[in-house]
């Protein structure tokens, strides 16, 4: 089934509503100051100036937050250094806000910005965890720069590496990403008495509510946050972020409506960063090519704050890949660092373990001159449920059906004559790449349920909460048309109501793919609960067995009474699903051809075949699939954050240097998509959201490898992503050049 | 008022009708902007790069348009667009050139608004007009109201962002000679993706007798402070080296910087092997995308 999108008609003809649309009489603008520097002592803040400034309410500095808390931590870890809203004494990351001008207009407000003057004594960074380890003062006196150091698996035995076959090691890296959804970070605060109203680009509503609340030590009640339509988030809209909690104060303080609207310059410089890992890599594999060990060890650099702590231990949960390993041992830390803090970004710590797992299969097949689709198809899990060594059980799934559509589609055969030809007769390099992936969506304890409520109306229509928040998701089409498939309805009496959180009053918001696998089995499960409750009340009503009270697309029946649920109304029912997480799977594969003199890559064809459990609506599960892919391919490719020795990001240009794939950079496609059920789902739906940006960077860089193999002098291990073209050519070279 | 997407420092803006009142208007405010076609100067503005007090807008000077072909030159009016140069504007190998040129620029919206002059004004390394500048000696034409002159490009682009333009001036006008029917033209470019600025874009005009080239114009961006003319590697080819000795001479030419993604070495790989393919287009009629 492919709906139209409900959304797109108000959204393409310029008729969406986001944060910075919003008309609130009286409100003004705010600007936050962000020096340049990576790492310096704040010695002082004049402000002077700019609070005489014409237009101008407030500038904020850490002096007038006395009174508010910490940012709230989304990470629950001992030990956390205290993440003030506003830089106190020490900068830690270029970028980060120093003081808040409020001002009629954002105009004004950047004039006097730019009139506050702090006094900055800059101290060395540390733009990496190696950097950071080999620092000698802590970067918070008092408080450790390994905030995270996390074991998963048992070590792997001394006699596994001693009696494999071949042991194969490599040092990989993640770069920094930025998320780059198209709209940026918003917010307008609204003073209430005794209270705020919020409106926010955000994906998580009720968790910015609660943190809102417990900075500003306002009662959960007293908060009220409602997301508009978002341009999209890729994970960086999750947590309540400083620049939030200063807005909130600014508005409570001058008791008018307040709203910051980041500009592109500032979220290039100041928002947070995906990836980031430093990875050493072993595996272990038996002369028959099964892997018989995987450890790994990621150094993440998470940022000044370690708002983002968590994510790299879903590297450590995900580092047996797709396949069914006997040993299987990851050691995660966390390194505070000198740049903006590293959050979810699209696959959150799953592409960090998809990449270097399949960079390793890879490694070993070629140490075993076995074909290293062999060598998958031989280790691929195959019986579920599937417990790796790393705490993940795998749900459901036929790796090896995927593994075959991909083949189908990718023609390997015919791509390898056409390297051999290239290799004899000259021609340019050609490689052949796949990786397989295991991901996992829904989330994780804590956030594994969702919540529901589906009301009948007196006006013969239904209104549907659901505690998740689009971001771009296609919530409006698709969640629904699922009520009144259950109902029996047409879909256009169903009216959707969520991102509010004075309308739905519990909810975990979007992301980990979590949308439809909990938020649509929860309002699955109210939908099916207001059937139950509307037969009950009718049977009671007259007097019969529930058991022969009907249900009929709204219309209740018992022998010769019949009576339409708007009569019974209000009428609602409540539902929390939860669940396991599930474990969408797939495969994908790249053919690439490089220009052996400026080392650019040419994709020629990429594949994809994902299995999302059962899919509801085919258009929305392509469209993710195709935006994952492409933000895949920027990783593989174009993105990166480059750093100065200190962390300073070096984008004078924003995106004219931070280089998006664009449409024009899509290659050709092959998709398509398995559908094994989702065992813990009632709608037998995985999550689809990140796929493409797990699968494409190894199965992009494995095809550079592959082509480099054929290429005398190349060195492979010199790829590291972005594949620019400079990286390429210094690995054709073999780092001789 | 409420929030706008371009968050400038304040300006005052005039909007001039004539050349004169351009001048006069210039004259009075030493650091003021132009405002030709936009695409530059608004983002400058808007990421407060400086903040001129008064902003210039020369759209509405009607001396400033058209394209004026006679015997030997091209005079290419101050408001003369990319687009129009893609289009056609220009008649003649030199249009070619222009033509070929002006479809590595950007993307078509920035296109259809940015100016050739407002290009050499804003002087970014690797803007191709520049390299076309730089490879035919163009000349700037540059008036105040203190008078007129005229400068070849060479002298009139500095280095990033730098010219010699003075305060109170203003580019009128740019000329370019006259290409002959004969002469080859090309264009060979390198970057990372399709609407990204060039990493090194190299231009070349080249007119042969037989298998001998007796003239050429070569021009590089991207690899230098500014666009450069290739002496050294126009002379390799004079010399009868063919292609492969013009790339080999072109580091002479060039002094790359370091880029994020690009150190200098690879820079300077990457123009050699454009002004090879190049000159192989134009020469041996191998038609390899560059
Ligand atoms: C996303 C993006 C991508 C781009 N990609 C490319 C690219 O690939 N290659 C490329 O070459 N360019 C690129 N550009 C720049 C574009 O070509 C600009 O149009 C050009 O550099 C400036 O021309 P303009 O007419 O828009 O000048 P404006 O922006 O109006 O002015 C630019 C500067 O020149 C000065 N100026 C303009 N005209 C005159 C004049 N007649 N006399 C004196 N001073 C003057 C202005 O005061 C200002 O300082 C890109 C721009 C953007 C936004």
């Amino acid at each position: 089934m492919t709906l139209a999108r409900v959304e797109d008609r108000r959204l393409v003809t310029g008729r969406g509503r986001f944060v910075a649309d919003l008309v609130e009489p009286g409100c003004l603008e705010a600007a936050f100051v962000r020096p340049r520097v990576a790492h310096a002592d704040l010695a002082g803040l004049d402000v002077t100036v700019a609070r005489s400034m014409p237009g101008v309410h407030a500038v904020l500095t850490a002096d007038d937050l006395g009174g508010v808390d910490d940012v709230p931590a989304l990470f629950g870890g001992d030990d956390l250094p205290p993440w003030r809203p506003l830089v106190v004494d020490r900068v830690r990351h270029a970028g980060e806000p120093v003081a808040c001008v409020v001002a009629d207009d954002r105009h004004r407000a950047e004039d006097a910005a730019g009139a506050v003057v702090p006094d900055l004594r800059e101290l060395p960074g540390r733009p990496d965890a190696a950097t950071a380890l080999a620092a000698d003062a802590p970067l918070y006196d008092g408080h450790r720069d390994v905030v995270l150091d996390q074991e998963l698996g048992e070590p792997v035995a001394e006699a596994t590496w001693a009696d494999a076959a071949v042991v194969v090691e490599t040092d990989l890296r993640q770069q920094l990403l930025a998320p780059t959804s198209l709209e940026a970070r918003a917010i307008l605060v609204r003073p209430e008495p005794g209270g705020l109203t919020v409106w926010c680009s955000h994906q998580y509503p009720h968790a910015l509510r609660d943190g809102l609340a417990a900075a500003l030590g306002l009662d959960t009640g007293a908060v009220r946050v409602v997301v508009p339509d978002v341009g999209g988030a890729f994970g960086g809209k999750s947590p309540t972020f400083p620049e939030y909690v200063v807005v909130a104060v600014a508005a409570q303080r001058l008791r008018r409506p307040v709203r910051w609207v980041e500009d592109r310059t500032e979220a290039l410089w100041a928002a947070t960063r995906g990836r980031g890992q430093a990875q050493r890599l072993r595996m272990a594999a038996d002369a028959e090519g099964r892997i018989t060990a995987i450890d790994l060890h990621v150094d993440a650099a998470i940022g000044a704050h370690p708002v983002g702590a968590g994510i790299p231990v879903q590297t450590g949960l995900a580092a047996s890949g797709a396949y069914a390993v006997p040993e299987v041992h990851a050691r995660i830390r966390a390194v505070l660092t000198t740049t903006a803090p590293t959050f979810a970004y699209r696959g959150a710590g799953r592409p960090e373990a998809a990449y270097a797992v399949e960079r390793g299969v890879d490694l070993l097949a070629r140490r075993l001159g076995l074909d290293a689709v062999e060598l998958r198809r031989r280790n691929l899990v195959r019986d579920f449920p599937h417990d790796t060594p790393t705490g993940r059980r795998y749900d459901s799934g036929d790796y090896a059906a995927a593994l075959d559509r991909a083949l189908e589609l990718l023609e390997p055969d015919t791509w390898r004559a056409e390297q051999a030809r290239r290799r004899d007769e000259g021609g340019r390099p050609l490689g052949v790449g796949v990786a397989c992936y295991v991901e996992r969506s829904g989330g994780e304890p804590g956030i594994l349920e969702e919540y529901a409520v589906v009301e009948a109306r007196g006006d013969g229509g239904f209104v549907a909460g659901v505690g998740t928040s689009s971001t771009g998701q296609s919530h409006e089409t698709v969640f629904p048309a699922l009520v009144a498939g259950v109902l029996g309805v047409a879909p256009d009496r169903v009216r959707l109501v969520e991102g509010d959180t004075a309308a739905v009053p519990e909810g975990h918001g979007s992301f980990a793919s979590r949308s439809l696998q909990m938020g649509g089995a929860a309002l699955h499960g109210a939908a099916g609960a207001l059937v139950v409750a509307a037969r009950e009340r009718a049977a009671a009503d007259w007097g019969v067995d529930v058991a022969h009270v009907g249900w009929d697309g709204g219309t209740l029946r018992s022998g010769e009474r019949e009576t339409s649920v708007a009569a019974l109304a209000p009428l609602c029912a409540e539902h929390r699903f939860s669940s396991p997480p599930a474990f969408p799977y797939g495969v994908y594969g790249a053919v690439v051809e490089i220009d052996p003199e400026l080392g650019s890559v040419d994709v020629l064809r990429l594949v994809a075949v994902d299995d999302y459990g059962t899919v509801v609506d085919h258009g929305v599960v392509h469209g993710q699939t195709l935006g994952s892919l492409t933000q895949g391919l920027g990783q593989a490719l174009y993105e990166d954050v480059p750093l100065d020795a200190d962390g300073v990001p070096r984008l004078e240009q924003g995106l004219l240097d931070y280089l998006l794939p664009t449409a024009a950079e899509i290659p050709p496609l092959r998709l398509d998509e398995t559908a094994v059920p989702a065992p813990d789902n009632p709608l037998g739906a995985k999550g689809a959201g990140e796929a493409g940006c797990i699968g494409v960077p190894p199965a992009v860089v494995n095809a550079v490898a592959d082509a480099l193999d054929g290429v005398p002098g190349a060195d492979p291990s010199l790829l590291a992503m972005p594949l620019t073209p400079a990286t390429v050519w210094n690995a054709l070279w073999g780092g001789a050049r | 008022m409420g929030w706008g997407p371009v968050k400038p420092p304040p300006f005052d803006l005039v909007q001039p009708g004539t050349l004169v009142e351009a001048l006069v208007a210039l004259d009075a405010e030493p650091d003021a902007a132009v405002l030709a076609g936009g695409q530059s100067l608004l983002q400058d503005l808007r990421w407060r790069r400086f903040a001129p007090p008064l902003v210039v807008d020369v759209g509405g000077v009607a001396e400033l348009r058209g394209v004026t072909v006679d015997d030997d030159t091209v005079r290419l009016g101050a408001l003369v667009r990319h687009v129009d140069l893609e289009r056609g504007a220009v008649p003649g190998p030199l249009g070619t050139l222009l033509a070929e040129t002006a479809g590595w620029i950007a993307h078509p919206p920035i296109r259809s608004r940015g100016t050739f002059a407002g290009s050499l004004a804003w002087a970014h390394p690797a803007a191709e007009w520049t390299a076309v500048a730089a490879a035919l000696d163009a000349q700037v034409e540059l008036a105040s109201r203190a008078g007129y002159r005229t400068l070849p490009a060479a002298e009139f682009l500095h280095g990033p962002g730098a010219t010699a333009r003075r305060p109170g001036e203003l580019i009128i006008a740019v000329t370019l000679p006259v290409l002959g029917e004969g002469t080859a033209t090309g264009v060979a470019e390198h970057r990372r993706t399709h609407a990204s600025f060039a990493h090194v874009a190299v231009v070349a005009a080249v007119d042969t007798e037989g298998d001998e080239v007796v003239r050429a114009h070569l021009g590089v961006a991207g690899a230098a402070p500014t666009a450069r003319r290739a002496h050294a590697a126009e002379e390799a080819l004079l010399d009868g080296g063919g292609p492969a000795a013009a790339a080999d001479a072109v580091g002479e030419d060039i002094d790359p910087v370091e880029h994020p993604h690009a150190d200098v070495d690879y820079t300077r790989h990457v123009a050699a092997v454009l002004v090879r393919r190049v000159l192989e287009r134009l020469l041996d009629g191998d038609r390899e995308a560059a």
